[in-house]
């Protein structure tokens, strides 16, 4: 609440403790656990003293699935029910699969809410379940470490993840019960470990080609404040898809069709990995992949020859770039510097072809695979309060553009994309017949202008409208967009009042009603485990919010007000804080909701006092020092 | 307690109401509002100030876009004024009118070109100084407060809204060479 010591510098200022947040870099092939220490964010390390998880997961009948290295190298003997790359199905559809989902290595099966789920032998398992068993390992990891319980979390992102993956990364996250400060964009995050590093001004791009995501950003820094004024990509993209390519030209060499087994395909595609690894440092490599008879076809592959492979790749990153560059109304003169972030940057060509790209040379000062963890966490340790006074902000904004369909399969687009979130954009639709009492909201993402050219993130309808001439209705339609990019959409018709609203659940995503199902299956393995965590997540929730309103009362309860107001708060409070000491999880709540309603007003009151003090030049001077 | 939602862009950022805009005043002022409501920085407050900071950090984020942007702020200044801005209705300026019919000729023939990036360089330029033009101009129209100077700024909005619509096609076609 940085806001109240703002505004009154010289008052005793709450006591607080300090909060244990970790930064969570979920990526494609690995991800990565960093904290702040004594003022230093770096990543941690597990019992093994690894620094990376591998994001893989394997599942078994008859017991808890295992996750990170132990289940990488089960994933030759064990292909279907070892999943890698899950992060490639995260809020994907049907129509997904048919793209890049036939070449993973997996059975797929169809949800009813028209997911994809993948079969394995502890039944279908989706891409979130999957997401959210490899968060859980990593929090026990940090709470290990920490020794204690987190009070939050910041996860990343690609910054051109569409509201449907960004919505699935927030259900996998509530799944594996974590309690999320915020979604940060991947390059953002990269950015703030850069920036407060070197802690220079200007203009910096950051080039993020990841495990399966390719995203770059443009971000602009200046005096504490990462303003992103553009940012472009391509989420299926990655160093998965360099480890293909090398895969189908072995398989070529060694006359292997398309249809081998899943286990062989792994093998190949091991392979190829570890070529593209070696390649990094030496001009050849020796290969060997199992041909179809039962022998082997061994060959060599020469720097040269693998850079021609994987150049069409690298090509395919450098629209993005330009597109990226045309948005934020720059020419690559006005760059200060590249930073390179996620293990493909490795790849000394990409490197050269960046290079030449941005006519610079690029930064790889910070572990291209480790950056975006240590952003997370310098992010994480100022939203959970540790640091109050800190003065940098990030403002991020939505990568893709969202709109509405109209007649005729059109996009109507309300909020383009590069727009600074959060954003709320209205727009007003009216009838297209007369008596018409019933609308279909139909929201999109993309910037094709026909609907099927877009990626369509839900429908919805206002019903009962009241029967009008075509025309005369007047159906305000209203897009929100929060700081983590995720759309909430309302509709109202004026004339009536009439109003509709959702919470973007993406058209294959999971239903409310569905997280649900899925905590109470994990209920299977650790009953005691997840009621525990849940009483935690309540706590931790209750805490925040008694901390909250007792800075609130010290600061401004006198003048703002009414004795009588400030009896029924301080009641509430208490009671609140009586419940806390119990363990019913729906008694905690109740209460929790109680202190929400009475100080409701009162947060609205101080809001605008406080603001409007601050915006009549009264504070300012103290806050530009 | 005046409401931040009823004041004009202009009070919200403690300038004058006019077309020409302190560009440096505008953005520290944006710096220093987000710094106290971005949702940032109350991510421990109670569920209706986080919801009230997402409103606010939008509508000063609305407001910064539409005075940065000369094609918005104009269009922002003249509701401001009174004038009644009506998209459907087309320009009665018959000079303009001819003008527009070539200028979207010359943007179909670089859809078909054999040199299209070279002629699209040229264009975007052209436009561009055609943009610069226009405010330099709507500046002197805005400050003479008569209504002849509105109608005047109306027609001078009109041109630039029609201009930029080109230049946001041509950077969809630049889009599409890639």
């Amino acid at each position: 609440m940085v806001l109240f010591q703002i505004s009154e510098p010289g008052e005793t200022q709450i006591q607080r403790q300090h909060h244990l947040a970790v930064g969570i870099d979920l990526g494609t092939t690995n991800s990565l656990v960093a904290t702040v220490r004594d003022g230093r964010a770096e990543t941690m390390i597990d019992a093994q003293g690894h620094h990376h998880c591998p994001s893989v997961v394997r599942y078994f009948a008859d017991k808890p699935p295992v996750v990170g290295q132990a289940a990488k190298d089960a994933a030759y003997q064990d292909p279907l029910n070892t999943i890698a790359s899950a992060k490639r199905l995260l809020g994907r559809g049907v129509a997904d699969i048919e793209t890049t989902a036939n070449k993973l290595p997996y059975e797929f099966s169809l949800s009813d809410s028209g997911m994809p789920s993948i079969s394995t032998v502890a039944g279908d398992v989706s891409p979130v379940t999957v997401s959210a068993d490899i968060l859980k390992k990593l929090l026990q990891q940090a709470e290990a470490d920490l020794g204690g319980e987190l009070d939050g979390v910041v996860i990343t992102v690609p910054a051109y993840f569409d509201d449907a993956q960004r919505q699935a990364t927030k259900d996998a996250a509530r799944l594996a019960g974590l309690k999320v400060l915020r979604l940060l964009n991947e390059p953002t995050a990269a950015a703030v470990a850069y920036g407060l590093d070197s802690g220079s001004e200007g203009i910096h791009v950051v080039y993020d080609f990841g495990g399966g995501t390719f995203d770059v950003s443009i971000l602009r820094f200046s005096r504490g404040v990462f303003e992103v004024m553009a940012t472009a990509g391509d989420s299926a993209l990655g160093g998965d898809d360099v480890d293909r390519v090398l895969a189908e030209w072995m398989m070529a060499e060694a006359g292997l069709s398309g249809e081998i087994e899943h286990s062989h395909l792994r093998r190949v595609i091991g392979e190829a990995n570890r070529a593209k690894e070696a390649l990094t440092t030496e001009s050849s490599v020796q290969l060997s992949v199992d041909n179809a008879d039962g022998g082997q076809w061994q060959g060599s592959l020469s720097r040269i020859d693998f850079e021609a492979l994987i150049e069409p790749l690298i090509i395919r990153t450098l629209r993005p770039c330009r597109r990226a560059l045309r948005d934020a109304g720059l020419t690559t003169d006005g760059i200060q510097d590249v930073v390179m972030v996620g293990g493909s940057t490795r790849i000394p060509r990409v490197r050269e072809c960046v290079g030449e790209f941005f006519g610079r040379e690029p930064m790889v000062d910070i572990d291209p695979d480790k950056v975006v963890a240590v952003g997370a966490a310098i992010q994480a340790d100022i939203l959970v309060g540790n640091k109050p006074g800190d003065e940098m902000l990030l403002l991020d904004v939505i990568p893709l553009s969202l709109g509405l369909e109209t007649m005729g399969g059109l996009v109507e687009k309300l909020v383009p994309r590069n727009t600074t979130i959060p954003v709320v954009r209205a727009q007003e639709f009216t009838t297209f017949k007369d008596g018409q009492t019933a609308m279909s909201i139909h929201v999109l993402q993309g910037e094709r202008e026909l609907v099927a050219d877009s990626r369509s993130l839900a429908r919805f309808e206002l019903r009962g409208i009241p029967p009008m001439n075509a025309g005369a209705a007047r159906i305000r339609v209203t897009f929100q967009v929060d700081a983590d990019g995720l759309l909430s959409v309302s509709a109202q018709e004026l004339t009536s009042g009439v109003e509709s609203s959702i919470e973007i659940k993406p058209s294959y995503g999971l239903t409310d009603g569905e997280v649900e199902k899925m905590l109470a299956d994990s209920l299977r393995y650790a009953e005691d485990d997840v009621k525990k965590r849940r009483l935690h997540e309540q706590l931790v929730d209750s805490a925040r919010l008694i901390e909250a309103v007792e800075a609130a009362l010290n600061m401004d309860a006198d003048g703002m007000l009414t004795n009588k107001e400030c009896v029924t708060i301080k009641a509430a409070l208490m009671s609140l804080k009586d419940k806390q000491q119990g363990e019913d999880i729906a008694v905690i709540k109740a209460a929790h909701d109680k202190l929400e309603r009475a100080t409701s007003d009162f947060a609205a009151r101080r809001m605008n006092v406080h603001i409007n003090e601050a915006l009549s030049g009264k504070l300012l001077d103290q806050i530009i020092e | 307690m005046e409401s931040l939602f009823s004041k004009d862009y202009f009070e919200l950022f403690n300038l004058p109401a006019g077309y020409d805009v302190d560009r440096e005043a505008l953005t520290q002022r944006y710096r220093e509002m987000q710094g106290l409501i971005h949702p940032d920085r109350f991510v421990n407050a109670t569920e209706k100030e986080r919801r009230m900071s997402v409103q606010l950090t939008a509508l000063i984020n609305e407001a910064y876009n539409v005075l940065k942007t000369p094609l918005a702020r104009a269009r922002y200044l003249l509701q401001l004024r009174g004038v009644d801005i009506d998209d459907s209705v087309t320009s009665k300026n018959i000079a303009f009118l001819t003008e527009q019919i070539e200028l979207r000729e010359r943007l179909e023939d670089i859809r078909h070109s054999d040199d299209a990036e070279h002629e699209l360089m040229k264009l975007a330029s052209e436009l561009q100084k055609r943009l610069s033009g226009l405010q330099v101009a709507l500046q002197e129209v805005f400050w003479e407060e008569s209504s002849a100077g509105l109608e005047k700024a109306y027609r001078l909005y009109d041109e630039m809204q029609f201009i930029s619509r080109l230049n946001d096609e041509l950077d969809e076609i630049e889009d599409a060479l890639d």
